[in-house]
């Protein structure tokens, strides 16, 4: 089932470096998607309607909306739009390592750093209709480093990726990746000292924050003798989680650690913003209602390790049926290319409808990520991240044709192709140049002194000339 | 110089080591007596390429004790001058490196440089180990040393010195290596008795690195993101350190701060009186060292730059010098047979010598660097590349000589041939990007080094205690008048 998705991504992925040109170029600031089926996620299905795009918002929708002179207007009869989807966890676009495993304690670590605009994955995961990923920190330590919300802007850099207004993010990791992850030599070796660990930091942050606050008030006061506190910026992620400013990612499986961390949660005066992955959420929908914790999980992902055994494919609609904001989030760059199957599958384990279905990937990690006033539905005033479909998009055999972010097209089914052939001619002219290159420095004269030219040149010597043309 | 060599290679043999060091340190009048100062010098009828003028088709230059003393088309000989008559070869200023170790690779391995004073005996402990040093949290004590000075850890005898130097290359800049604050860069000429005598100035910069050498679960840092949270931290530290202690100068009844060596040695950093060097390659890279400079108010020259033409213009906006890097990427050598290369490494790979092109016509300020090649001969080869890439030959020429200079502030005392500049030079054969072009005489502080005879092995026959001995037999090579 995913193989088909996920070919058609794969493929289109190679063609992602072509022309700078067709990458999110400037276009006309008035587009209309016409005659598609419009879902809108938020307030029902349009069988044939269409969108005006203004600056990059939507500015109306509906069955007919005025067509302005000048407009570009995308045909778009027997397609399905659809709002763009909104990974909640991932580990895109990051050349910072993802996890810094060394310390049990890494909040002085921020992905943002590292978000790497070259990643192909961006375009792959666009392809897949991705529009807005969370890129998180790994799961390697009880607390982990600041993530990152991006919009999957392919050919911008790497500030132009950022979701501007998204909240901070903190990750904290729970159950067998911070036990395991160097357990001989790096407390903590158990879930008891998961616990400890948050615990202890949480206590270190009160003291923190309230050096701080002693040192403005006398400061503030003229106390010329007062000492500035070190900034910790360990402790300032965990500051503002307990002042409410940053959101927290807990990565969990087991409902008893879950339970666990809303406990902490309650004792120091905070949400648990989401549980990542949750498998055992449905044991415990109730709890997570009450506290107000969204469940980012998989459908049917399982298995994997012994904490991701009690999984069942029902846990997205035996939560959402409990009142849990439920997400589905990929966690992978190939998880990532197909999340409309994955919202699918929780129409056929657990009878979703289709609306309830499509919201797990668009407006619930909207919620999730308090960015639903920007982005997650097809509403006027929203950013115009859009995905046409060729089919409906919980079909298996649906594929994006274009997606638009803030109402420029991104990616685009047939300049896909377009890209495919000028970079496979780049490719020759780079093959060609390279072959000159090393031709040119393959003689080497008789007298010549230099012992380096000489090793060098056997090596050579023994590469056919044509040999790299017959890939 | 032979004997020295032989140390090198073996760190067991540092007790003998240490007793050349002990003739190093002769005071400068012993050497005087044994008739080591640099004698003058008349270079005729080569052609000069003072890079600050235009070339001079037939010129002379004088040196005498290791200054330029003239340079000219028509400049009188002195009597006292050993006559060198230079047809039908170049005169260059003497190359300089922008970021190497050359000098230090021997010095930071196990046998650490040891104290002159020191009695022969089992290698010494690495005197800056990072670990051991006082700081404010377990965090910084890794890898931030800021304190070192390459000056402090160079090995005159190091055998990179003199393959260096044999390859053109009289002066470089040097980094230690280690750690993420790896220390403060010293520029040095590349030829010397005594470490003392090679500096040039220092120091000149901060090394900082931001390799994640340690990898996973090896300690913090153990990744890019780690580093750059510890070179954030430690800045903000630095930052705090001053503020805390002018509060405490000022105001009887404030509580101390605590002493720290490391923040106390990046002063000078925090308040723009020395720069950062830091390594990046891609725009992403570099995008991150600019803002991260912005942040702390520090002024930064950009080390390696292999893709620094992409965002060239960012670069003479902000007035940031490259040190560009010419090891470029190469095919992997082990790469699977039947494998295609991927179009970002092939295209990385082929366009990286345009990159100064590219630099040069943004009007970006960058000099060359080595980056730790194995053969330094491949240093002026890769530089003939960019120019075959499109580099005009003078900024190339530029790049090796006095745009360096002028990065490292030196640019009054090397980089040109000019009147009262140290007599840093090197004859060639020919167009120094050439290919058959072969450097025939290096000079650094008027020395004169005779590198015709591409055996190494028998170019020294000079006693251990010190460099080679200009007024010897092998200066013969060049007629004398």
């Amino acid at each position: 089932m995913k193989a088909l998705a996920s070919l058609t991504t794969v493929l289109a992925a190679c063609a992602v470096w072509a022309g700078s040109a067709d990458r999110g170029a400037a276009g006309p600031n008035v587009t209309v998607i016409k005659d598609a089926t419009i879902l809108t996620v938020s307030h029902g299905t349009i069988a044939k309607g269409s969108i005006l795009i203004r600056d990059g918002r939507i500015a109306e929708v509906g069955p007919t909306v005025n067509v302005p002179a000048g407009a570009l207007v995308i045909e778009a009869t027997g397609q399905f739009v659809m709002p763009g989807i909104i990974d909640p966890h991932s580990h895109l676009a990051q050349n910072g390592g993802v996890n810094e495993g060394s310390l049990a304690v890494t909040s002085m670590t921020s992905v943002e750093d590292f978000i790497d605009p070259t990643d192909v994955d961006i375009y792959r995961e666009l392809a897949g209709g991705v529009t807005t990923t969370a890129t998180l920190h790994g799961s390697a330590n009880p607390i982990g480093g600041t993530g990152a919300v991006i919009k999957l802007r392919w050919g911008q850099d790497a500030k132009g990726l950022l979701f501007t207004g998204a909240r901070p993010g903190l990750k904290f990791a729970l159950g067998e990746n911070p036990k395991h992850v160097r357990a001989q030599e790096r407390y903590p070796g158990t879930r008891m000292g998961v616990e400890d660990v948050i615990r202890q930091s949480f206590t270190e942050a009160r003291i923190y924050a309230r050096e701080w606050d002693e040192y403005r008030k006398r400061s503030g006061a003229g106390d010329k003798t007062a000492m500035p506190p070190r900034k910790d910026l360990k402790l300032e992620p965990l500051a503002e989680v307990l002042r409410g400013e940053r959101l927290t990612f807990v990565h969990a499986y087991r409902a008893d650690e879950m339970l666990m961390m809303m406990r902490v949660a309650d004792d120091f005066g905070f949400k648990v913003n989401s549980f990542e992955h949750a498998l055992e959420g449905y044991k415990i929908a109730r709890e997570l209602a009450a506290h107000g914790a969204v469940a980012s999980t998989f459908s049917d992902w399982w298995s994997y390790k012994v904490e991701a055994y009690d999984a069942i494919p029902y846990n997205a609609a035996l939560m959402t049926r409990k009142g849990v904001l439920v997400s589905i989030n990929s966690d992978s760059a190939e998880e990532a290319r197909h999340l409309n199957q994955e919202a699918a599958k929780c129409v056929k384990y657990g009878g979703l409808s289709e609306a309830e279905a499509l919201r797990l990937i668009t407006l619930n990690p909207a919620k999730q990520l308090k960015i639903d006033d920007r982005v997650g539905s097809i509403d006027a005033g929203k950013d115009a991240d859009l995905v046409v479909y060729d089919r409906h998009p919980l079909s298996v055999y649906a594929v994006p044709q274009k997606v638009l972010i803030d109402g420029q097209v991104y990616f685009d089914i047939q300049k896909d192709q377009e890209m495919r052939k000028r970079m496979a001619e780049e490719r020759k002219a780079l093959e060609e140049k390279d072959r000159q290159t090393r031709e040119k420095e393959r003689p080497c004269p008789p007298g010549k002194p230099g012992g380096g030219d000489a090793v060098k040149d056997t090596t050579r010597t023994e590469v056919p000339p044509q040999g790299d043309e017959g890939e | 110089m032979k004997f020295l060599r032989m140390q090198s290679k073996s760190p067991l043999l540092a007790g003998c080591f240490m007793l050349v060091i002990t003739i190093l340190m002769l005071p400068a009048a012993a050497r005087r007596a044994a008739g080591e100062e640099p004698p003058v010098f008349a270079i005729m009828n080569a052609k000069v390429i003072p890079v600050s003028a235009p070339a001079i088709e037939k010129g002379t230059v004088v040196i005498r004790d290791g200054i330029i003393e003239a340079v000219g088309a028509d400049v009188p000989i002195p009597g006292d001058a050993r006559v060198i008559d230079a047809a039908g070869l170049v005169l260059y200023p003497g190359l300089i490196d922008g970021l190497t170790d050359t000098g230090l690779e021997e010095a930071q391995t196990a046998s650490q440089t040891p104290a002159p004073s020191r009695v022969p005996g089992p290698p010494a402990p690495a005197p800056a180990a990072p670990q051991q040093q006082p700081d404010l949290s377990p965090d910084e004590r890794q890898g931030v040393t800021p304190y070192r000075q390459a000056a402090d850890l160079l090995n005159p005898g190091s055998k990179k010195i003199e393959s260096s130097r044999a390859a053109g290359i009289t002066t470089a800049l040097v980094a230690p290596r280690g750690g993420t604050f790896t220390g403060q860069c010293s520029l040095i000429n590349l030829a010397g008795a005594e470490a003392g005598g090679m500096i040039l100035k220092t120091p000149v910069a901060f090394s900082i690195s931001l390799a994640s050498s340690r990898g996973f679960g090896k300690g913090y840092p153990s990744s890019p993101m780690g580093v750059l949270a510890l070179v954030r931290q430690t800045l903000l530290d630095a930052q705090r350190y001053s503020k805390a202690w002018s509060i405490y100068n000022a105001n009887p009844g404030a509580r101390r701060p605590e002493h720290s060596r490391a923040l106390e040695a990046l002063q000078p950093l925090m308040r723009q009186q020395v720069p950062a060097i830091f390594p990046a390659d891609s725009p992403t890279e570099i995008q991150r060292v600019l803002d991260l400079a912005a942040a702390f108010k520090i002024s930064v020259i950009l080390s390696s730059g292999m893709e620094a033409g992409k965002i060239a213009s960012v670069l003479r906006e902000r007035n940031v010098p490259v040190l560009l890097s010419v090891k470029y990427p190469e095919r992997e050598k082990d790469a699977d047979p039947e494998g295609r290369e991927e179009l970002t490494a092939l295209r990385r790979r082929v366009e990286a010598p345009a990159c100064a092109a590219a630099l040069a016509k943004a009007g970006v300020k960058f000099a060359f660097q080595s980056g730790d090649m194995a053969n330094p001969k491949d240093f002026i080869r890769n530089v003939a590349r960019a120019v075959e890439a499109g580099l005009d030959r003078d900024i190339a020429v530029r790049a090796l000589t006095l745009t360096p200079a002028e990065i490292f502030g030196v640019a009054d005392r090397v980089g040109s041939i000019e009147k009262n500049k140290t007599a840093n030079l090197i004859l060639v054969t020919g167009d120094i990007f050439d290919a058959d072009t072969r450097v025939k005489y290096v000079f650094v502080d008027g020395r004169m080094f005779d590198i015709t005879e591409p055996d190494t092995r028998r170019e020294r026959d000079a006693e251990p205690s010190g460099p080679p001995d200009p007024g010897s037999s092998r200066g013969l090579h060049a007629p004398q008048d």
